[in-house]
């Protein structure tokens, strides 16, 4: 794909654009998250900008954010970030839903999974490429191979990347098999490596960053581990609309591919030491 | 005394005080004057009149034996009046006592009512913080029951405190706080008072809160912790049943159902959730381990516990379903009853999970005793006659990357909605639904937070070579486990059931309809469209020596709008929740008097 030159990446200015997402389509899915309150949510008139919502309990948020004011750049909107306040430590997509009606119009941020969203939901084409890792006390193995069997591996539970340490380890015969400990979370999981609960955790790179950087210094001893003889794909990283918002989500799309072409995500990777890259 | 003088004018006497806590204050000449303390003996005995308890009585039945309305005239049964109730789920039982009704509103909003009149008495606004108002109006904002003790209404709160109001004034007299919500820590059901102590359960606890869930007992008069019982075995403790893996790992174990207490041996029965997340592959039960002395049944999951009120202190366990991988909880009621099996009287627990098996213990030993299945299911492939020890199809076990199918479906043959039993029919009512899932197991991570309610992707799907009936209510003959009658129809039944002394049995569906079924037969008696989802807890109570039947509709909860995607075109208002009232004619109770 030819790259473009920034500027000229900019799209159309998009108040017509914004305009035409007020008359929803009618109707949601029958099962779209209820809000008994949310006549009380008018849709806010987005003139000439670009409402987005990112979520400091992710570990990638400040990158989202510069993403979100890079594509608002391109499309000539300015940028409204909406800076999530939430305190619990586990939410469900109805709260996206009511994020998407009240506060924002694209949520940066999520995993492209295959069937991973309801119905009402849509995701962007992504703009990240990162992963989950392997990570171990140093010295430590060169692979999870090396980590003989029978040792116990933490993951934080139900992740894709864990998903496919589930499929690998119990196709194996059972005196070969690693035990496998669900972790509540990545920093729990990081933490059973610390104690030598574990001999090594599966996580979401940017969490092991982000914790290794900030409050937890102590984690910056742990290495990462190769995963062979085990497989973990890179995930990529999008955003969420409603799915009503075609229009818009097809010019975020192509912002997102323009600012990949023309380097802009790399950059912001770099300055902002995100683990991982531009998708292609 | 600004307030004394206020309502010694006549004209204001009627109107209600709004202070800024958000407590209307009670007026004087109201039914309030005449409330009595609710003590020990009243909720061992409580007055035919009066609903005490979430199912009325300790022995869990949901039986009311007033005979005022009955089988002869319940055909003209009409509306005596309706209460707006704040919109969004609403599970909820109304608390009667001396003719005023309290009732717990979506997000936390408790009201009290004359029972006659539907006036409003007083009124309860919790300041609610704000992320509990944004995580909305579902499952976590409502609460199934409430308890009500000496002068005191005692509840959960969707902030995840236990308080205390005053019952004559709604004034807040304790607030304590044993989890964060923060955590993911949560109430959907409300306390149990037993032996003077108040025994409330905790749920919410999924891959959020490392070793699972606890029941509290508390101190009636200051809400004091008092004791707290783990309901995630501990090592050492029951053996290692959780496959090998340690406590942080494991989760769930919610107990998201009021209990029953049996004061004779003076215990508490509560029921235990499943495991989480609930695919045990994710949940790293599966693949069992090898190792000597380790199972993966996962206590204290799907299970019964009998507690000592005073201490907490287990004093056995029964578990019905180990390493459940489907969501099929053994959470629900606990009903006591003492009725004869196999040739000699027995003192019965029993309870249906959301399999719809109806199972018996004894429940002084914990011993099984019998079982009888009521919808289809395909995960239990044989029950022991003689142990309760149940074979598992394997072809209905989730696996990462497959899809298999599970009948029920998650939300269960029964849901939350209560089973109720008649000590005059001697049969246990169920609501059921018939359906099944395409289970596919999927990642939890779509957000680094948001999970999304995931674990695993539930098509769920009619039962095959079903008719298109879904909804069902049965009855079973407790004296020898038999069906004495089904009713079946195509909207999803989602109300709890309620027998009287009358000979009916209330229930309603996800269709707007309230029943009234003949106990013995299943007959129609009676049927009247209300204006959402019956989804709620009917109950049925005297004031100024007239009978009315409560229950409350709303849309909102989980449970009813999973099963209500098996009947797409069966659509039910998003709001609307209202509290109805029914009662005979003046006329037709006179000639029922006499």
């Amino acid at each position: 794909m030819m790259a473009l030159p920034r500027f000229d990446s900019r799209l159309l200015a998009l108040p017509v654009l914004l305009a035409l997402l007020l008359p929803a389509l009618p109707g949601f899915a029958q099962d779209r998250p209820i809000l008994p309150d949310e006549e009380k949510f008018a849709r806010p008139d987005d003139d000439f900008s670009l409402r987005f919502c990112v979520d400091p309990r992710d570990p990638g948020w400040q990158f989202d954010q510069a993403v979100g004011e890079a594509i608002a750049d391109a499309l000539l909107l300015e940028p409204r970030v909406h800076v999530l306040t939430d305190t619990a430590n586990r939410a469900e997509f109805n709260d996206i839903y009511r994020h998407l009606r009240i506060d924002c119009a694209v949520f940066f941020g999520f995993k492209l999974l295959a069937g991973g969203y309801p119905e009402w939901l849509t995701v962007t084409r992504s703009y990240l490429e990162t992963g989950y890792v392997f990570v171990a006390k140093a010295p430590a193995p060169a692979t999870l191979g090396d980590i003989a069997r029978g040792e116990a591996l933490g993951a934080s539970v139900g992740s894709s990347a864990d998903f496919r340490l589930v499929q690998y380890n119990n196709s194996l015969p059972a005196a070969e098999r690693w035990k496998r400990f669900p972790m509540s979370t990545d920093e729990l999981a990081l933490e059973a490596v610390m104690k030598d609960t574990v001999a090594a955790a599966l996580v979401w790179a940017p969490s092991f960053f982000e914790l290794s950087h900030t409050t937890r210094p102590e984690f910056a001893d742990l290495a990462v581990v190769a995963p062979e003889p085990l497989t973990l794909p890179p995930v990529e990283v999008g955003a969420l609309l409603l799915s009503r918002d075609t229009f818009l989500r097809a010019n975020i799309d192509e912002a997102i591919t323009a600012l990949i072409a023309d380097g802009t995500i790399e950059r912001l990777l770099t300055e902002l030491g995100m683990p991982g890259s531009a998708p292609d | 005394m600004q307030k004394r003088l206020l309502l010694a004018s006549s004209a204001l006497a009627t109107s209600l005080l709004v202070l800024s806590s958000g407590v209307v204050v009670a007026q004087e000449g109201t039914r309030l004057d005449s409330f009595t303390p609710v003590t020990d003996d009243v909720l061992l005995d409580p007055p035919d009149g009066d609903w005490l308890h979430w199912r009325r009585t300790y022995d869990g039945w949901g039986y009311s034996p007033l005979e005022q309305i009955n089988k002869e005239n319940v055909g003209d049964l009409t509306v005596a009046w309706t209460w707006s109730l704040t919109p969004g789920a609403t599970e909820t039982t109304p608390l009667i006592h001396d003719g005023i009704l309290y009732v717990h509103n979506n997000l936390d909003k408790v009201q009290a009512l004359d029972g006659a009149t539907g006036d409003l008495l007083w009124e309860y606004v919790r300041d609610l913080p704000e992320a509990v108002i944004a995580a909305g109006t579902g499952n976590t904002a409502t609460k199934r029951n409430m308890a009500i003790y000496e002068d005191k209404i005692i509840l959960s709160t969707s902030d995840t405190h236990i308080i205390a109001l005053d019952a004559k004034t709604g004034q807040l007299v304790w607030d304590v706080q044993p989890a964060d919500f923060n955590k993911g820590w949560r109430y959907s059901a409300g306390p149990l008072i037993a032996d003077g102590v108040v025994i409330q359960g905790m749920t919410g606890c999924g891959n959020g809160q490392p070793g699972g869930c606890f029941i509290t007992g508390h101190n009636p008069e200051t809400g004091e912790e008092l004791w707290r019982f783990n309901t995630i075995a501990r090592d050492g403790e029951a053996g290692d049943s959780w496959n090998g893996i340690p406590v942080e790992s494991r989760f769930g174990a919610s107990v998201w159902i009021a209990g029953t207490y049996d004061p004779e041996s003076n215990t508490v029965f509560s029921g235990v959730g499943q495991p989480y997340p609930w695919i045990a592959e994710m949940s790293g039960l599966l693949p069992a381990s090898d190792e000597e002395g380790v199972t993966n049944d996962a206590l204290y999951t799907d299970s019964t516990l009998a507690l000592d009120p005073q201490t907490g202190e287990l004093k056995w366990h029964h578990q019905y379903l180990k390493n459940d991988t489907w969501d099929l909880d053994y959470i629900y009621e606990r009903i006591l009853v003492d009725l004869p099996f196999d040739g000699s009287d027995r003192k019965q627990l029993i309870t249906t999970g959301k399999l719809g098996i109806v199972e018996s213990i004894d429940r002084d030993t914990g011993e099984w005793l019998w079982a009888h299945e009521t919808v289809p299911q395909n995960v239990v492939a044989e029950i022991d006659p003689e142990t309760g020890e149940k074979t598992i199809n394997q072809d209905a076990v989730p696996v990462i990357g497959q899809t298999t199918v599970n009948c029920p479906a998650d939300p269960g043959g029964r849901g939350w909605p209560a089973t109720a039993y008649s000590p005059r029919t001697e049969m246990l009512y169920l609501p059921l639904n018939e359906f099944c899932s395409n289970t596919s197991p999927q990642p939890l991570d779509p957000g680094q937070i948001y999970t999304g309610g995931g674990r695993a992707t539930f098509a769920r799907v009619p039962v095959d070579g079903s008719d298109g009936n879904i909804g069902r209510v049965d009855a079973v003959k407790l004296t020898d486990q038999t069906t004495a009658w089904s009713y079946r129809q195509r909207a999803p039944m989602v109300s709890a059931m309620l027998p009287t002394g009358g000979g009916v049995v209330f229930g309603g569906d996800w269709n707007r309809w309230f029943y009234a079924f003949d106990d013995e037969t299943g007959d129609v008696l009676w049927k009247m469209r209300t204006n959402n989802a019956i989804n709620a807890f009917p109950v049925s109570y005297e004031a100024d020596g007239k009978q009315y039947v409560a229950v409350a509709v709303g849309n909102g909860s989980s449970q009813a709008r999973s099963v209500a995607t098996l009947t797409p075109e069966l659509v039910v208002p998003e709001a609307g929740s209202v509290l109805w009232v029914f009662a005979l004619p003046d006329e037709t109770e006179t000639a029922a008097a006499n």
